[in-house]
């Protein structure tokens, strides 16, 4: 007896740095509820479960949902489900929503990110906790100094040019830009990227992604009750995850991303989807530093690999382009943790249900791809194929 | 824009899922084992049983806690000791009795047809059984809200006792009272093999335990041990090829109870379990009573209303001795679907029995609580 189920309600916070920011975690949740509810054009009290995310070592408490959710003006009874995956946490609120639905046990699920980063005093400190404690962390190994072992490895595969990964920023800004949403709105130039703070070979402190604090929320429902909503829901056609957790020692070639790339093949099966660059009209992708948006396109198939950043400078990922990816501005330029992980989810799915924001919405899109990725020498992914719910109204 | 839609209609039928395996460690004060050998070692011994292999799983669900497992992101630790190697994998920071829930909805759904929900406890701490006890009081502290009741010192512990004093001060209730109910469980329980208080207690033994705050003592609170129970779960298809135990998940409930500011958590704790065992019931559809129940009520002030709210007057409850002969965290919600397996293991196809498990994370206030209802297969 397995159910279908649909995003019908989005609800996105202007997304601040946490020193400029003047609402409360708890204000930021509330206010992200409110908006998708009212965007779902439900009774705030038809909502049966929350899913939400905590990742406690990087924030300033520990199950802050068990308080927050509580007072988010949907009553204080309603059954409370944590999820904490690292990066995927986000994208993984969704799928765990989505089951719930399709099970049958549960009818309409909040999906609530909120400002994981809010409290943190080092993020890298954090962050090197999860590495082995014999070798990395002694060496204070941290989220982009991890990362940047992908990148040195593409660069050496590849031959990536710093000017490469500055092309894949500024691109990035220059949606951002158009998204009243986006932490990060300004332009940047390719000289301005390349002469940021070095971080770790090759990246550079705008080649990452920034702290940010905003709360995003998506109502996730039975898609049988499509016509009653106020949307155009966006049908959860197929969902994915795919953990790899073998640490640095076990994996052979951090060049490409084959976790990502067998995800991709399931999913796509799923939604009998053939020809990924034909059969997408926009791509999300969780692409906090600037050489993973080109290695995930390559692994999600729309690139040969190596080919990711060519297919970033040709202009098909712009708007307008044949493939337009991240329109949000990504992670790149708004990163509010839990909150910036489910954002792919959500700009995704606001792209087929015709209700992103008018300056980066992509017209006519129908088919959309949300993925969401964490880890640092591990790495966990997740993806979601999205389709506009025809209503028979 | 619309109406604003009113009430969703009624829950829809969901379908069955089987317990086809079900495996748990050894339970101590504590592990000398990190939190994925655990996990790999309930995992395995469970698929084992059901004649499954890793590559047989669909999804894997922990139940853990980064501040437990003193790492972040643990989950990136335990997820191939699961089984979730290039599989759906997710962890649940809550009580097993989550991810059993969460593993049966996938089922369910028709996504998977394997599914391993395995939850894992071993505070990464050491000392002396005070020592731990203030390590996992100070979690619980942290998990408050930080304006008011973090600097009033609440935690999980400080709910319980208000609540038994308020029981007593509301009931007939006395202490003495709740250390026979006490020691009850205790006894009931020891000499089995994943009692952690192996020897039988009389209430005298109870009240003469440390006191731990008014009216409670020491045992009359959760046998605290480490470990790791893991559950595999199939869809009725599925679990036909299987080998090993058999039973099926006709309904399940999860509530969550309110904070701390409505106070109902003190005068109607049993509240969320009310609930929960509600939607199981539903979901299970009309049938006998069950015959054996095994419920988590953390002090005894709790026991009589648990019973009450889960409608298992008539079954043998607490067959085990419940959470005071052994309570692994947050395997616990696994712990007491493996002692329900356990004893519908023999009998009659159909024969019922009930599965409750709460979280002690923030004790009673925004208390998290499953039931699961199971059906001998």
């Amino acid at each position: 007896m397995p159910y279908r189920a649909a995003v019908v309600g989005v609800g996105i916070t202007e997304a601040t740095s946490p020193r400029k920011q003047t609402s409360s975690t708890p204000e930021l949740c509330r206010l992200a509820t409110e908006r998708a509810i009212e965007h779902a054009g439900i009774s705030p009290d038809t909502i049966d479960a929350i899913v939400t995310g905590n990742i406690d070592g990087f924030e300033g408490t520990v199950l802050d949902g068990k308080n927050i959710t509580r007072a988010l003006g949907i009553g204080d009874t309603v059954p409370l489900v944590v999820i904490n995956t690292g990066g995927t946490t986000g994208g993984n609120l969704m799928q765990v929503a989505a089951r719930m639905v399709r099970a049958g046990t549960h009818r309409r699920v909040l999906c609530l990110g909120g400002p994981t980063f809010f409290g943190s005093v080092d993020l890298q400190s954090a962050i090197n906790t999860n590495s082995p404690m014999i070798i990395e962390q002694p060496l204070g190994m941290g989220a982009y100094h991890m990362g940047a072992f992908a990148a040195s490895a593409y660069q050496a595969r590849f031959g990536l040019t710093p000017e490469d990964l500055a092309a894949v920023v500024v691109a990035d800004h220059e949606k951002a830009s158009r998204n009243p949403y986006a932490h990060l709105r300004y332009t940047v130039t390719p000289e301005e990227v390349l002469a940021g703070r070095p971080l770790a070979s090759p990246l550079t402190q705008p080649m990452v992604c920034p702290v940010s604090t905003a709360a995003i929320a998506m109502v996730v429902g039975d898609a049988a009750d499509a016509d009653a909503h106020s949307t155009s829901p966006a049908l959860i056609k197929a969902i994915g995850m795919s953990a790899d957790p073998y640490l640095g020692g076990g994996k052979g070639d951090f060049s490409e991303m084959q976790n990502l790339a067998n995800l991709a093949r399931r999913v796509y099966a799923r939604a009998d989807v053939r020809d990924p660059l034909d059969d997408f009209d926009a791509v999300e992708v969780f692409a906090p530093y600037a050489h993973m948006q080109p290695m995930q396109l390559e692994a999600l198939g729309f690139a040969a690999p190596g080919g990711g950043v060519d297919l970033i400078r040709s202009g098909v990922t712009d708007i307008g382009g044949k493939l337009p990816v991240n329109m949000s501005g990504g992670p790149k330029c708004t990163n509010g943790g839990v909150s910036g992980e489910l954002a792919p989810y959500a700009y995704a799915a606001l792209q087929v249900m015709g209700d992103a924001p008018p300056d980066i919405q992509v017209p006519g899109a129908r088919r959309t791809l949300a993925h969401g990725t964490g880890g640092s020498f591990f790495q966990f992914e997740n993806l979601a194929v999205f389709e506009t719910l025809t209503r028979s109204n | 824009m619309h109406a604003p839609i009113g009430n969703p209609p009624a829950r829809r039928p969901v379908a069955p899922v089987h317990i086809v395996g079900a495996a748990a460690t050894a339970f101590l004060p504590e592990h000398d084992a990190m939190p994925d050998e655990l996990v790999f070692a309930a995992v395995h011994q469970a698929l084992r049983e059901a004649g499954l292999r890793q590559q047989d799983l669909g999804l894997s669900v922990t139940a853990s806690m980064d501040v437990l497992d003193a790492r972040s992101i643990s989950s990136g630790l335990t997820n191939a000791a699961a089984g979730g190697y290039l599989r759906d994998a997710f962890r649940i920071e809550g009580d097993a009795g989550l991810a059993v829930i969460a593993a049966a909805e996938a089922v369910a759904s028709g996504d998977v047809e394997v599914a391993v929900a395995v939850g894992v406890h071993n505070p990464e701490t050491t000392g002396t059984t005070r020592d731990r006890q203030a390590f996992l009081q100070q979690i619980s502290n942290l998990a408050f809200e930080p304006h008011v009741d973090r600097p009033v010192g609440m935690t999980a512990t400080a709910t319980y006792a208000l609540q038994a004093a308020h029981h007593v001060a509301t009931t007939e209730a006395d202490a003495e009272s709740l250390a026979r109910l006490a020691a009850a469980e205790i006894s009931r329980g020891s000499g089995r093999a994943r009692a952690v208080r192996g020897a039988p207690a009389t209430a005298a033994d109870v009240l003469a335990s440390a006191p731990v705050s008014w009216p409670l003592h020491e045992l009359m609170l959760p046998a605290e041990s480490t470990g790791a129970v893991a559950i595999v779960l199939a869809s009725p298809a599925r679990a036909g090829r299987c080998l090993g135990r058999d039973a099926r998940i006709t309904g399940l409930g999860h509530a969550t109870g309110r904070y701390t500011w409505a106070g109902d958590w003190i005068s109607d704790p049993a509240a969320p379990t009310r609930r929960a065992a509600a939607d199981a019931l539903a979901l299970a559809g009309p049938g006998d009573g069950a015959v054996v129940a095994e419920l988590s009520a953390p002090t005894p002030a709790l026991h009589a209303a648990y019973v009450d709210a889960l409608g298992c007057a008539d079954a043998v409850v607490n067959a085990s001795g419940g959470v005071l002969s052994n309570f692994p965290g947050l395997a616990n919600g696994a712990l007491r679907l493996l002692e329900v397996l356990d004893q519908l293991d023999g009998a009659a196809v159909g024969a019922r029995g009930l599965s409750h498990s709460v979280d002690s994370i923030t004790g009673l206030v925004s208390q998290d609580v499953s039931v699961l209802v199971v059906e001998a297969a």
